[in-house]
């Protein structure tokens, strides 16, 4: 029993940091807006990483790694609001492999194409040829395949030539649809539960890291920022609100880990793991936003500072592959297996 | 990176159950503080009986000397089997003991640690004062070195324990005039030395075994100071990582059983509008939170017995961990009271009459005790996150 990363896995981590502080520094949020040619650069740069495949086997074209250092690689792209995309094209480049759609999978692991995710705002249903309800659909961009979780069911519906109109929306990074799911056609279908699960992991991992930045923001900034004549990082007020927001991000990384390593294992209690790592990150992560943008003071409410993404983000992600109450309600009733 | 347990662990799990299944006594711990002293002494010999006294003291001062994952499987055995806590050896096992065992004289360890292993002797301890709680450097009884003694003066409290042990940690100024951690030394007092005079203070629970303990010249022999006189702070911090990363892993691994019993709670009990608790949305999700949370703390558990095997010391997460345990317990408790309805205000002035409503009360000293909440931040503030000193 070791939940330190071995030297292998934190060099993968040490590298992952090295190019998202080069490549994704927060200040590229100053002001910005939604740059599609940006944002397909960073798909292809980090398909070149080999990240979208980085779970799967290396027969499929993948690296041939685990779950493990899929979530290693969320938690840090995470950490500085990074694109959410690689995660619907992480789980249908799995599904792609599994049901033979051999092109779709390659053209999600060169980053050539996208792959969008489908959550449900009515309840789906699942036909013969296809889905019915409405769905918001995130990361339309280039998306080859929309990804549907509806029941038992993980789908992969054909997204080239279908119409993906962009909505206005709350994170400006996000390129969002919303539309009726009925027309577009099936390409796959299989058994939902490793899909969720996956999702599950990796949804969790990216508010671990989003609560992560968010401390390392207003730590920063406490160290530096002066009232009253001191650093407001002396004030109490100030600087017991940072300390459990880090204790908060220990929490939900440890929980992480623990939950990366009962998915890649298939132990007994992933399930009850999993729905804990993510309610444990989304809270660390939309609770840490708050400390960064109230400790910021009036900067943090503006565009001059990209505090209030790390809450947008994290509100985004929050209903993907199921929503706080749901899981909740599923988690109550799991047994527990430790003691 | 793995969460598997080695055969031999998995032997050792075995063999511990076995042996917690065989002895763990079936009586609850008696609330009476001299009554509840005696089970606990005799509760401790039976571990050293059994071969299971002092699981993480090193081997060669008595004790198993077990790793992190072998101390978190004991803990999650005697969870498993309801097995009691170190309850009046707290001080003994995870203070005093280590601290004579880092610090301590030949004849110091030969003279009280196969004792405490052995259940004889209950240690209490001397820190806090009426003026020197979270500020512990403020403390000001006297100790003034006349002959081969040591004189003491003055008042400790929160001595828990103090009725019934044989012996205290005892922290004192004996540098006239010295400030803060200069001029103190620790010393190990004997209970029984004339001029100590024991208080009981009265608590809101009711039952409780907290004290006041006053000196009048008091004689302790010079040969009884652990380190050196005026090198007391470093002596009392000596055991500091020691603490971090073991006091609390019994509590963490603890909580998912917690909320698993208030879950049963909530699903047994029948509210005033007729229906079972749990199927209020709000109770019901509440709990399930908190269960995701214990999950957490566990993950944190193995995170720290990991960093302990691997580097020798907690990481970061041992600083957080009593914070984190202290918080999520009186988010449980609350969530308790509010599922209970007015037979949670059954309660006689004892733990056994309500052990929830007992529980209910003693969160706060969980939150206060070893560490206030507010010390525990301002500890993460400064050696976790170097931001600018408040003091």
């Amino acid at each position: 029993m070791d939940l330190i990363p071995t030297d292998d896995q934190q060099q993968i981590i040490d590298l992952a940091a090295d190019f998202i502080i080069n490549e994704l520094p927060l200040s590229r949020l100053f002001d910005a807006h939604y740059d599609a040619d940006k944002a397909r650069l960073q798909r292809q740069a980090m398909a070149q990483l080999g990240w979208i495949g980085i779970g799967l086997a290396e027969e499929g074209g993948g690296v041939g790694m685990t779950v493990v250092e899929e979530a290693f690689i969320l938690r840090e792209i995470g950490r500085v609001i990074g694109p959410t995309a690689i995660i619907p094209a992480i789980l249908a480049a799995k599904l792609a492999q599994e049901a033979g759609l051999n092109d779709l999978r390659d053209a999600l692991l060169s980053g050539e194409g996208g792959a969008a995710l489908a959550v449900a705002e009515t309840p789906l249903s699942a036909t013969a040829d296809g889905v019915n309800g409405t769905a918001r659909i995130y990361n339309v961009q280039d998306a080859q395949a929309v990804l549907a979780i509806v029941g038992d069911e993980a789908l992969l519906l054909d997204a080239s030539g279908a119409s993906l109109q962009e909505l206005p929306w709350l994170d400006a990074f996000t390129p969002v649809a919303r539309r009726d799911l009925a027309g577009l056609s099936v390409l796959a279908r299989v058994p939902a539960a490793a899909t969720v699960h996956n999702g599950l992991l990796l949804t969790a991992a990216y508010p671990t890291g989003l609560a992560e930045g968010a401390v390392a923001m207003v730590q920063e900034y406490a160290g530096i920022r002066e009232t009253f004549g001191r650093k407001i990082g002396a004030y109490q007020a100030v600087r017991h609100p940072i300390a459990e927001g880090a204790a908060r991000s220990e929490h939900a990384k440890s929980l992480l880990y623990v939950a990366a390593l009962a998915l890649r294992d298939g132990r007994d209690d992933v399930a009850l793991q999993l729905s804990s790592a993510k309610v444990v990150a989304h809270r660390a992560a939309t609770r840490n936003a708050d400390i960064n943008i109230q400790l910021h003071g009036g900067i943090g409410i503006t565009n001059d500072l990209p505090a209030h993404h790390f809450m947008k983000r994290a509100l985004m992600l929050a209903p993907w592959f199921g929503g706080r109450k749901p899981l909740l309600d599923a988690l109550l009733d799991e047994p527990l297996l430790t003691i | 990176m793995d969460l598997d347990y080695t055969p031999e662990d998995l032997e050792f799990r075995r063999a511990a159950r076995a042996w917690l299944a065989a002895n763990v006594p079936t009586e609850p711990r008696p609330a009476e503080v001299q009554a509840g002293a005696a089970f606990d002494k005799a509760w401790q010999r039976r571990l050293y009986d059994g071969g299971w006294a002092g699981v993480n003291w090193p081997k060669e001062y008595g004790g198993l000397g077990l790793n992190g994952v072998r101390t978190l499987i004991w803990w999650e055995e005697c969870e498993r089997a309801r097995a009691p806590g170190y309850e009046r050896f707290t001080i003994a096992l995870t203070h005093a003991g280590p601290t004579i065992i880092t610090r301590g004289t030949e004849e110091h360890k030969a003279a009280y640690l196969e004792k405490i292993l052995k259940g004889e002797t209950i240690w209490c301890q001397g820190f806090s004062e009426p003026g020197a709680g979270s500020d512990l450097a403020a403390l000001k009884t006297r100790g003034e070195i006349d002959g081969d003694y040591l004189v003491v003066n003055g008042q400790k409290t929160w001595t828990s324990g103090a009725a019934t042990a044989e012996f205290q940690e005892l922290l004192i100024r004996t540098e006239p005039g010295s400030e803060r951690h200069k001029g103190l030394t620790w010393i190990i007092c004997d209970m029984s030395t004339p001029g100590i005079t024991v208080q009981p203070i009265s608590t809101m629970m009711g039952e409780s075994d907290i004290n006041a303990t006053f000196y009048d010249n008091v004689r302790i022999p010079l040969k009884n100071v652990v380190g050196e006189v005026g090198g007391g702070w470093s002596v009392a911090m000596s055991t500091l990582a020691f603490e971090r990363g073991n006091t609390f892993l019994r509590d963490q691994i603890s909580m998912a059983g917690k909320v698993e019993r208030a879950i049963e709670l909530a699903r047994k009990t029948v509210t005033a509008d007729g229906n079972r608790a749990i199927e209020d949305k709000e109770i019901a999700r509440k709990l399930a939170d908190l269960k995701a949370d214990a999950m957490g703390l566990r993950a944190m558990a193995i995170m720290n017995v990991s960093n302990i095997d691997r580097k020798g010391q907690p990481g970061p997460e041992g600083s957080m961990v009593k914070l984190l345990v202290s918080q999520v317990n009186k988010q449980l408790m609350e969530v308790v009271a509010d599922l209970s309805g007015q037979p949670f205000l059954d309660y006689d002035g004892t733990r056994h009459s309500n052990e929830w409503t007992f529980d209910y009360m003693w969160s706060w000293v969980l939150t206060i005790a070893g560490g206030a909440t507010e010390i525990q931040k301002e500890i993460i503030a400064d050696r976790v996150l170097n931001l600018p000193r408040s003091r």
